[in-house]
Formats: C-alpha cells, structure tokens, sequence
C-alpha cells in the first residue's frame, strides 16, 4: 500500500483549502468507489450525505421549489452517470457543487433570453457602508430578502456569498465579466440591506 | 452591510434550511436505470437476437445435413455411420464389378437378367427400408448391422452367380 502514500498527502493537502463540505472527503471515497461500480447502495448514501446541501443551492438559486427538485434529480442524474471523471481533483462536494449551479444556470438561461446582468442602468451612491444604521437580522429575513432579489443579483449572491465562489469562478459560471459579478454582488447586497430595512421600519 | 455580509457567513450552516422531498431519491434512481439501460438493451439485445436467430440457422441445417446426409451419402460425423457408408461403397463397388461380369453373360442366359436383378432390387427395396429406420432413429446398432448384413448378402449372391455360371 506503499504507493498511496503521495495521493494521501495530495488529499489532505486538497482538504486544506476547501470549505466544510471537502473535510470528509475520505470517508466518501469508498462510497465514490462503489458507486463508480454501479453500487446502488452507495449511490444513495452519497445523495443522502449530500442531497440537502445541494437542494439548498438549488432552491437559491432557481427560486422555487420546483425547479429546485427538478435540477436536483437533473443534477443527481448526471453527476453519477458522469462519476468516472471524477479524479479526486477536487473534493467529491466541489465536484457536485459544480455540476449542480451550472444546471441550474442552463435551466436559467433555457427560460430565459437574459440575465439582464448590465451595469450602467444604475446609479451607484458613493455612502459608505457604515453609514447605514444597524439592524437586527434574522436568517429567515436574510432569506426572504434574497427571495425578492431581481434573478441575475440573486444568483451572484448565492454563488458569492452563500457557495463560496469568487468573482473570477462566478465570472465563469455564468460568462460575464468578473468586474460585472463585483457590482452586480454589491448591487444585490444593498437590494438585500434595502429590503430588510424597510420591512423594518414597516414592522416598528 | 459589511455587517450583513458577515452575518451571512457566520450563519452559514442555517441557511441550508430546506430539505427535499423523500421521493426524490427513487426518481434519480429510476431515471439512472433507464439511462443505463437503452444504450446496453438495443445494442445487446438486438446483437443477442441476431446472436439467437444465427445459431437457429446453423443448427437447422446442421441438423438437416445430417439427416440428409445419409440419404444423400453427404457428409455425417457419427464414425458408427460413416463407418456404415464405407462399408456401402465397399460392397457396391465390389458388386458394380461383379455385375458387370454377369452382364456378359446376359446374352447367353437371358433368364439371369430377370432372376438376378429382381433378387437385388429385392434387396434394394429392404436397403431403402432400413435407411429410413435408421434416419429415424440414427444411432441403431440393429439397424446397422441389417444394413450390412444387406450388403454383404448382395456380394455373397453376385459372387455365387458369377461363380455358377461361366461365359
């Protein structure tokens, strides 16, 4: 077994750099082996470990829980079917995470013509951030407010925010500029701050 | 905002709140197999009916060769039968020789042409009557042995006549 030894290091150097979901990586490689055989059993182990983490992305990202299901299933799909080029570059959740936002950016750009992602329709306020009052913010707010974002915002303060991309790998994902997903990210968040503080004030 | 951006990051795990519905998995599951399965089932089972279908053919005709080929002194693999088939080729030759002696000597007994050859075909008769028992059941030793038996009767029958008479 000698000969594992560098893949090992490889690995945990792998686990270093990645996010909560890569720190479990070999616990999972049985199962990923088992299901690149075909193993049934493992392959729904896997969905399970990872089903709610990816259904979250979805639900984010398409805004509903239909589609959300639909590219789940869709994403499930062809992530096992696709499971032998997975080569242990990243981690399994990495890989998956991927697979999922860019079906859910395909079923996006399949409904609609646009993402209507342009910069120069705005004008942008120069108030810094701390000049803005506090406010008390909840999870489900938070939420809500996202909910209520205009999709091209939405989906680059998901993918930024809440999935952990940068700029240059969400300029990637969906083909736009990375200067694009920087003011489009600060657009959305000010769009969120904005919604929570009206419901705020509406509430007190 | 930089607050909320923080806000965000710290709750992180809170925000993976949704959860989906329990019969998501046997969809997956039932949309992998049917994936998985056109591409093998046509090709496969369309390659294992040709497969089948190939197989019926050759064994049709092998079959039917080799009933046949007792009939038609085709060729046949059982050494019981072709052991049978040169033993006919021996005794017919020997007879085919030995009539042709006897043909000479038509002319001088015109009544040995009908004695001798009524008593072959005789012979013939029974022979064509055995062949049929044994394309029935191939593999009777009975059978088998009449059938030389037969034969060796039509030598035995050519010789004594060749053998009386003298022209």
């Amino acid at each position: 077994m000698q000969y594992l030894q560098p893949f090992r290091f490889h690995a945990v150097i792998l686990n270093w750099n990645q996010n909560s979901l890569g720190t479990q990586k070999d616990i999972h490689e049985k199962l990923i082996v088992a299901s690149k055989r075909g193993d049934n059993r493992a392959r729904r182990q896997l969905y399970e470990l990872y089903a709610r983490a990816m259904f979250n992305i979805c639900y984010r990202m398409m805004n509903n829980r239909e589609d959300a299901e639909d590219i789940l299933q869709d994403a499930f799909v062809q992530a096992f079917s696709k499971l032998d080029s997975f080569r242990y570059e990243s981690t399994f959740g990495a890989w998956l995470k991927r697979i999922v936002s860019n079906t859910c950016i395909n079923a996006i750009n399949k409904r609609k013509v646009d993402l209507l992602l342009t910069d120069d329709m705005y004008y942008f306020s120069n108030r810094s951030e701390e000049e803005e009052p506090e406010l008390p913010l909840t999870v489900k707010d938070v939420e809500r407010a996202m909910e209520q974002l205009p999709e091209g915002g939405r989906l680059i303060f998901s993918l930024y925010l809440l999935e952990g991309y940068d700029h240059v790998e969400i300029a990637e994902i969906l083909g736009i500029t990375e200067s694009t997903s920087k003011s489009q990210f600060m657009r959305a968040k000010r769009k969120v701050y904005e919604i929570l503080k009206e419901k705020y004030y509406e509430e007190a | 905002m930089k607050k909320l951006e923080d806000f965000v990051r710290e709750r992180r795990d809170e925000f993976d709140s949704k959860l989906p519905s329990m019969e998501l998995w046997e969809q997956i599951e039932s949309k992998l197999e049917k994936k998985h399965a056109p591409k093998f089932s046509f090709w496969k089972l369309s390659a294992s009916v040709a497969a089948v279908l190939i197989i019926a053919l050759v064994a049709t005709f092998y079959i039917e060769s080799q009933q046949t080929g007792i009939k038609g002194y085709g060729r046949v693999a059982d050494p019981e039968i072709v052991e049978l088939l040169e033993t006919e080729a021996f005794y017919a030759r020997k007879v085919s020789t030995h009539m042709k002696e006897i043909h000479k000597c038509y002319e001088i007994y015109p009544e040995l042409k009908f004695d001798i050859e009524s008593d072959l075909n005789e012979l013939d008769v029974m022979y064509r009557e055995l062949k049929n028992d044994l394309n029935d059941n191939i593999l009777n030793r009975e059978v088998i042995e009449a059938m030389i038996q037969n034969n060796r009767i039509r030598l035995e029958m050519v010789d004594r006549v060749l053998n009386q008479i003298n022209c």
